[in-house]
């Protein structure tokens, strides 16, 4: 593929070539592209992601299944992610068509193909349902990949924090993790990692073992519920919701927290800007309101600058 | 969206027909499946304002 062709269209060659009948003979071609560039990687997930968003046409009651000489989809080899309506909307649009949105985004939950990985952008945390009634959400900027193509209980997650509900026990699942693999029958539990190690690990409910993928899963060490393992910066229990909770935080904790979703970090000029304490639920997935709050409730100024938003004593 | 683009579109992503389904029901080469997936992409990716 020609370099004068630019990332982002030459991902999408590869994203379409890897879905037809060639792709195990470009394997090693294609894998070799993704490895010569981070913009590589950046362009593949973006043109793979917004494949992934298109599932949601199959709700769409004119280019859906139920259209007019449409097949009937395949009942195997799926995932549920629960998608927006605004994403239909932008879709259709891009089909060159004006619909009227059906009032409930939880109807349409729709399937998606197991060769795309589920990736969520920065300051994005998004729930998708997967096969058998389990779920995986993704926190900012995470990436979720499918090992086996007939099994969307056997998963890797290649970047960021998810949390896992397996909670129903139909069929074993299997997370890999950097050299670790989290499995068991029935969990709900949060897996992190950074740096190709796991950094976070809670089991919440149910049990589950973690091994080294060398081990069969059940040589792995079992993993006790609530007491977390490895933890490098555990986030909040609730972090899905995008809020945060503490009875007594300092600014520049709660910075910290907030600044996994920013674009552009929050900054806190003074040590003792940092040092105050502040109590209360914050919605720390949208950091720009946050800081606007926090420079009410302690008079400080907010200055925005190309390295992020400063925060100081006025 | 043209319209020969929207119909291979759907047909591999709603009806999950493969490139070789859509070539045989089509009678259209599979590279030419292949650019109507691309073109159909590149469309949505610039709706959604995701391209760069």
């Amino acid at each position: 593929m020609s370099p004068e062709y630019r990332p982002d269209e030459i991902a999408r060659a590869w994203l379409v070539k890897m879905h037809g009948e060639d792709a195990p003979g470009l394997q090693a071609e294609f894998e070799a592209w993704l490895a010569a560039s981070p913009e590589h990687r950046l362009s593949y997930d973006r043109a793979a992601q917004t494949l992934q968003q298109s599932a949601i046409l199959k709700s769409s009651s004119r280019y859906g299944s139920a259209r007019a000489g449409a097949r009937s989809p395949l009942g195997h080899r799926r995932w549920l992610p629960a998608a927006g309506v605004a994403i239909t909307a932008l879709l259709l649009a891009a089909l060159g068509v004006n619909v009227l949105m059906p009032a409930s985004s939880r109807d349409s939950l729709i399937a998606a193909r197991a060769a795309e990985p589920l990736i969520t952008r920065r300051g994005e945390i998004r729930t998708f349902r997967l096969a058998g009634g389990a779920t995986a959400t993704l926190d900012t900027d995470s990436r979720l990949e499918f090992v086996d193509a007939n099994n969307a209980r056997h998963l890797r997650l290649a970047r960021g924090l998810a949390r896992f509900d397996f909670g129903d026990g139909a069929v074993p699942f299997r997370v890999e993790v950097g050299g670790s693999v989290i499995s068991g029958d029935r969990a709900e539990l949060d897996i992190g990692i950074a740096d190709g190690s796991v950094i976070i690990m809670r089991v919440l409910s149910g049990s589950a073992r973690m091994g080294s993928r060398a081990a069969s899963s059940a040589d792995g060490t079992i993993l006790p519920q609530t007491k977390p393992l490895r933890v490098r910066e555990l986030p909040p229990p609730d972090w899905p919701t995008g809020w945060s909770e503490h009875r007594s935080i300092s600014l520049a904790a709660l910075a910290r927290e907030a600044n996994r979703y920013a674009a552009r970090p929050i900054i806190i000029d003074d040590g003792a800007t940092g040092q105050l304490e502040v109590s209360g639920r914050f919605r720390i997935s949208r950091p720009a309101s946050l800081v606007n709050r926090l420079a009410k409730l302690f008079d400080l100024s907010v200055e925005k600058r190309a390295d992020g938003i400063h925060l100081r004593r006025q | 969206m043209p319209f020969k683009t929207r119909r291979v579109f759907l047909m591999h992503r709603v009806d999950e027909l493969s490139y070789r389904e859509i070539h045989e029901r089509l009678g259209i080469t599979i590279a030419t499946v292949e650019y109507h997936m691309m073109r159909a992409l590149a469309h949505i990716a610039n709706a959604l304002g995701v391209e760069r």
